[in-house]
């Protein structure tokens, strides 16, 4: 039995075959996310990162192998509430998962579903609210935020069932810049303040770059894995799988082709600066 | 061919409790052959200005001309503007429903009335422009093709009305970093071998800094700014003021400056920030 109290979700030896499907859509992945982590997820479309995420909280059930939420077998039927109580998920589109015509309403949903009692969502819904910076939109209709906003909305009502992982699939793509920064800032804020453990499916680079841990997809597989500083500086590596590394990781990168002494493992702009301050101070 | 656009005003749901101004006394002129980026946040009316370009909206006041025909004009054949200007939306492969590849890149000019073999002929046209192997995929269903795959199917229906000028509404939103790069090859693409008038809506600044010719940013309905990427992304204080990020090579190159290194002003591509760093380490390696 996996350790619940270290490893939010575990994955062992884990399949999954999409009914008919000739191949595996995940092949043989271990993994683990632990307590308090900020996990992020890579891969090109079709890399198989999506169908590892829907495995995360019981949308789908393994073909071979296990996964374990927080303690819990995704394959026991009886189980997939408990297992989604622990492990929510925010999905891609925000105009495809907010149900209700009022926001604090849509917050209530999964709470009305477990049958929690009415005093206590009035507290949750205002705690879950307050934590995504949405407390003065409770009453508004949905349809009148911005994407960023519905996202926000969307985290508030996974929030609400106290959960111990945040699950988020590409929850992002379809927002703007500062949308995007919205909602990444929110899910690392939980990740920092209340331990939750946060795992984010994404494209872009400069969001898997302030996670812990990075695991990069590639035909089912896990094709690389480690911190970003570690991944992103198998630049070629990176590249072969589809993928770009963020642009200052690229300029260091051609930097040192160019025979300065520059560490290859800068992600950011201020890093950078740090590098080119040192370079120009030891000649 | 240009687009000419004059004290061009919109306001949404005008008279009701939702009264939006969203564009606000814009002029611009779009010539022949030009790379236009267009950037602003979300709201800034960006997207309220492109549908303006092809008489999906019509101006509150103002007026557009599309090579010197006025949209709002009764007289004027708006159909053939449709054709002149094309229009491809946020998430194109949205509105894909034919039953094949094939059908769906053939709606457009089926309905222009054109005969069978000049519609196949741009049909095919279409699909290598926008590298989609025709033998391979023209009687394949949309809804098998991959995600990058579909808005390439979306933006050659749009290409086989051979338009002048293309417009392009975030045309890599949602997708992967190789999606993104086939989309904006194939523009790039478009633009240096039809001599296509490209304008790109995008919120992503290195995509503008690395193609664009001309940089328009909007903010509260207004054009702000309109220059070459040079120009506009050396006005990194006003953009950020704005909610817009400016591409990292020009954060770098500000901030290295502040140090006091030399660093050409303008510089916002991420090879001329290396060539100014490898300078910098020259001279100083020539003192020591």
């Amino acid at each position: 039995m996996a350790n619940y109290e270290d490893n939010r979700i575990i994955a062992s030896s884990l399949c999954y075959a999409y009914p008919d499907a000739e191949k595996n859509a995940v092949e043989n992945v271990t993994m683990r996310v632990k307590k308090g982590e900020f996990l992020a997820i890579l891969g090109h479309n079709g890399s198989g990162k999506s169908t590892l995420a829907k495995l995360f909280n019981a949308l789908y059930v393994p073909t071979n192998g296990t996964v374990w939420v927080c303690g819990l077998d995704t394959k026991d039927d009886e189980l997939v509430f408990d297992i989604r109580q622990h492990a929510g998920m925010v999905f891609q589109n925000p105009d495809n998962q907010i149900v209700a015509t009022v926001v604090e309403e849509d917050v209530a949903f999964g709470l009305e579903n477990n049958g929690v009692a009415p005093a206590e969502i009035r507290v949750r819904i205002d705690e879950a609210l307050r934590a995504v910076n949405m407390s003065k939109y409770a009453k508004k209709a949905p349809h009148m935020l911005s994407g960023g906003q519905k996202q926000r909305v969307a985290i508030a009502g996974v929030l609400a069932m106290k959960p111990d992982v945040i699950i988020l699939d590409e929850s992002t793509a379809m927002l703007d810049p500062s949308g995007r920064a919205e909602v990444m800032n929110t899910v690392h804020r939980l990740n920092e303040e209340e331990g939750i453990s946060v795992v984010i499916i994404t494209h872009y680079m400069s969001e898997a770059a302030t996670a812990d841990y990075l695991i990069v997809m590639d035909e089912g597989r896990i094709a690389l894995s480690g911190t970003p500083r570690e991944v992103f500086t198998k630049v070629e590596a990176v590249r072969k799988l589809g993928l770009d590394v963020p642009p200052m990781t690229d300029l260091a990168h051609m930097l040192r082709e160019n025979g300065l002494d520059v560490r290859a493992d800068v992600l950011t702009v201020d890093e950078m600066v740090e590098e080119v301050c040192r370079l120009s101070s030891n000649i | 061919m240009s687009i000419v656009i004059e004290h061009l005003n919109y306001v949404y749901m005008a008279g009701g409790p939702y009264e939006t101004k969203a564009l606000s006394d814009v002029n611009l002129t779009i010539c022949d052959g030009e790379f236009i980026g267009l950037i602003g946040h979300t709201g800034s009316g960006k997207s309220t200005l492109v549908q303006h370009l092809n008489g999906l909206i019509m101006p509150t006041s103002g007026r557009v001309l599309v090579d010197g025909m006025d949209l709002a004009d009764k007289a004027t054949d708006r159909r053939a503007v449709r054709q002149r200007v094309g229009l491809v939306f946020q998430y194109p492969e949205n509105q894909l429903f034919e039953e094949t590849v094939e059908k769906d890149i053939a709606f457009g000019p089926k309905n222009l009335g054109l005969d069978e073999t000049e519609i196949a002929r741009r049909v095919k046209d279409a699909m290598r422009r926008v590298a989609l192997d025709y033998d391979k995929l023209h009687d394949r269903s949309v809804f098998e093709l991959s995600g990058g795959q579909m808005r390439r199917v979306a933006i050659a229906g749009v290409l086989a009305m051979e338009p002048q000028v293309l417009v392009l509404d975030e045309p890599c939103a949602g997708l992967d970093p190789r999606g993104r790069e086939e989309i904006l090859g194939l523009i790039k693409k478009l633009h240096e071998e039809a001599g296509t008038t490209i304008v790109m809506v995008s919120h992503s600044m290195d995509d503008v800094a690395s193609l664009a010719e001309r940089v328009i940013v909007m903010n509260h309905g207004e054009v702000v700014m309109d220059g070459t990427p040079r120009d506009v992304f050396s006005c990194g204080e006003e953009l950020r003021g704005m909610g817009l990020d400016v591409p990292q090579a020009v954060q770098l190159a500000g901030k290295l400056r502040e140090r006091g290194f030399d660093i050409p002003e303008g510089v916002y591509r991420i090879e001329e920030v290396r060539e100014a760093i490898l300078r910098i380490a020259g001279k100083e390696a020539g003192h020591a």
